[in-house]
């Protein structure tokens, strides 16, 4: 029944317009995002360049905090609209349960959070492609790293995503929660340099947008980038995000099913 | 044994008791007409039914099923709507019964019946955010009939309608229950009730004042009219006699209620006073008069809850 679920989320998504034009505009920013760097690097004359294999790490990363932007404002259209039209309560009394209905969605979610990062990948990708030079300047890097980044993004943003299904069924509204989805980013920061003032930097550095930065940021994956004194230490921080973004990604998925199943619809 | 069974159901919002001890069945092949004003608890109620509500209290039972898995699996033979139609309003007609087909895990060959039956067929292929109130409240039915439900659950379903659309909304309804099939109507249209309905559930502020037969609730009223060339006189005769109450002139005829329900006995009484009556008979009383008398017609007060 989950797969038909799955199935069923992923048709009201393909034929909604509001998700096109989400994605449409995704790929816009990521065009110019990229493009940006295609073109200065051409036309700085050889003084910068935009190839593989340098390139790899900003096609990985740079545009992943968009993407996971992009992707709690689709989850907020796809989740919240059906409290607006209650077609969540007809689903439930046309016979689904209430975690299959919730299932589809963090089904739906992932999916989400993969397809805009295979397409920032894709526009990243194609760019550098087309920007590489016969003579790589850099060796690549490790391939296990270019992996761990590409986990590290997705990671984040499905932490980000959570946190906006979260939002989505306490809130049950589209145009609330899309604010609230999207403040959280400045509260999250604020919060961190808060507590950062006081201290409390260990703390802080755990917060949902917080880790989702530091999951965005190459340098984590590189011992030598990072800020740890030894390659042990770099690989026990980046473990400890990845721990944590999963931590979060559990728990607010968790709350969220309990609002969910306990809330008259 | 009865369809669904409810049991001292009640629903509480913080202080509001919404649902308060509600108890009543509904037997198969039965019409069952919920009725009451506007926040009386009857979608609340609906709501508990369909387990989109979770009761403060009480027991309730579908096709003998009670326990919170059995019910779950008993749900599965009800349909209906709550409420306005829900519907996906950027798909068609079409898609949005094969939603509903799949997720009652039906094949994809159930729909166009279902859109025939309702006479949509020809809009099916339209997006629903085209269609009128009527069209929606009868795509809302197909989907409620999909995979051929036994307990069929309406809440308000011609809320809104003109005079045409309520017409066909009825028809649908009556078609369904000459059927056979168990139907649970919810409203507060009595007219629509007394067409529709073989029994009635009759709602106040969460509680329930009658339950039964339409039939039976509305020959309960000792009634009586009676005309005469003279009706100012025969007004005054009738107010004079012990036993009538609720003495009123209306459409050239006195209505009165006799306490001891003996009209021989008011006859003699007005022959004594030289009245002689051109007619005396004990009309059966419409729904809404049932209603109105059990409801208190909007006042304030509240007439002993009948279990």
């Amino acid at each position: 029944m989950i797969f038909t679920v799955y199935r069923l989320e992923l048709f009201k998504m393909r034929k909604r317009l509001a998700s096109w034009v989400t994605y449409l505009c995704f790929l816009t920013l990521m065009i110019l995002i990229y493009g940006v760097q295609y073109y200065g690097a051409r036309q700085s004359h050889g003084r910068v360049y935009f190839g593989y294999p340098d390139a790899l790490p900003a096609v990985l990363t740079v545009g992943a905090a968009v993407a996971s932007t992009f992707c709690v404002v689709l989850v907020v259209l796809m989740v919240c609209n059906e409290f607006d039209w209650k077609t969540s309560r007809q689903n439930i009394i046309d016979g689904l349960a209430k975690w299959q209905w919730l299932t589809g969605k963090v089904l739906l979610m992932a999916t989400i959070a993969l397809v805009l990062y295979l397409s920032q990948l894709a526009v990243g990708g194609t760019l550098a492609f087309m920007g590489t030079s016969a003579v790589h300047r850099h060796a690549f890097d490790p391939t296990a790293t270019y992996v761990l980044a590409a986990c590290g993004a997705l990671l984040g943003t499905l932490c980000y995503a959570s946190l906006a299904l979260l939002i989505c069924v306490s809130v049950r509204s589209t145009g609330p929660t899309l604010a609230i989805a999207l403040i959280y980013q400045v509260f999250d920061n604020i919060a961190a340099r808060i507590l950062r003032g006081l201290r409390l930097g260990d703390i802080a550095d755990w917060l949902p947008y917080q880790v989702l930065n530091a999951l965005t940021s190459y340098n984590q994956y590189q011992p030598y980038g990072s800020a740890a004194r030894s390659h042990l230490e770099a690989h026990w921080q980046t473990g400890m995000l990845f721990l944590v973004a999963s931590a979060w990604v559990a728990m607010l998925l968790s709350v969220s099913y309990k609002i969910f199943t306990r809330r008259d619809l | 044994m009865s369809i669904l069974s409810v049991g001292g159901l009640t629903k509480r919002y913080g202080k509001l008791l919404a649902v308060d001890d509600l108890t009543f069945d509904v037997h198969p092949g039965q019409v069952f007409g919920f009725l009451g004003p506007n926040g009386s608890g009857k979608t609340t109620t609906i709501g508990m039914i369909f387990g989109i509500v979770t009761p403060t209290g009480g027991h309730l039972s579908l096709f003998g099923s009670d326990g919170p898995h059995a019910l779950a699996q008993a749900r599965r033979r009800v349909g209906g709507t709550l409420e306005q139609p829900n519907l996906y309003p950027y798909l068609t007609g079409r898609q949005n019964l094969s939603l509903v087909a799949a997720i009652k895990r039906l094949a994809e060959s159930h729909v166009a019946p279902a859109l025939q039956a309702v006479d949509l067929l020809s809009a099916a292929d339209r997006p629903t955010k085209g269609y009128s109130l009527g069209m929606k409240q009868r795509l809302a039915l197909a989907a409620a009939m999909l995979g051929d439900p036994e307990l069929l659950i309406f809440d308000e379903p011609t809320n809104g309608l003109d005079p045409e659309g309520m017409q066909e909304i009825r028809e649908l309804i009556l078609k369904l229950s000459r059927s056979g099939r168990t139907i649970v109507l919810c409203t507060h249209l009595l007219a629509e009730v007394e067409r529709i309905c073989t029994h009635v559930a009759i709602l106040k502020r969460g509680r329930l004042l009658r339950s039964g037969a339409v039939s039976e609730l509305t020959a309960g009223a000792p009634v009586f009219r009676l005309r005469t060339d003279n009706l100012l006189t025969l007004s005054e005769a009738v107010s004079n006699y012990p036993q009538a109450r609720q003495v009123r002139c209306e459409d050239g005829a006195v209505y009165t209620e006799l306490l001891d329900a003996d009209p021989a006995l008011l006859c003699k009484y007005l022959a004594g006073l030289g009245i002689y009556l051109a007619e005396l008979s004990h009309p059966r009383a419409t729904l809404e008069e049932t209603f109105l008398r059990l409801t208190g017609a909007g006042g304030d007060s509240d007439p002993e809850a009948v279990p």
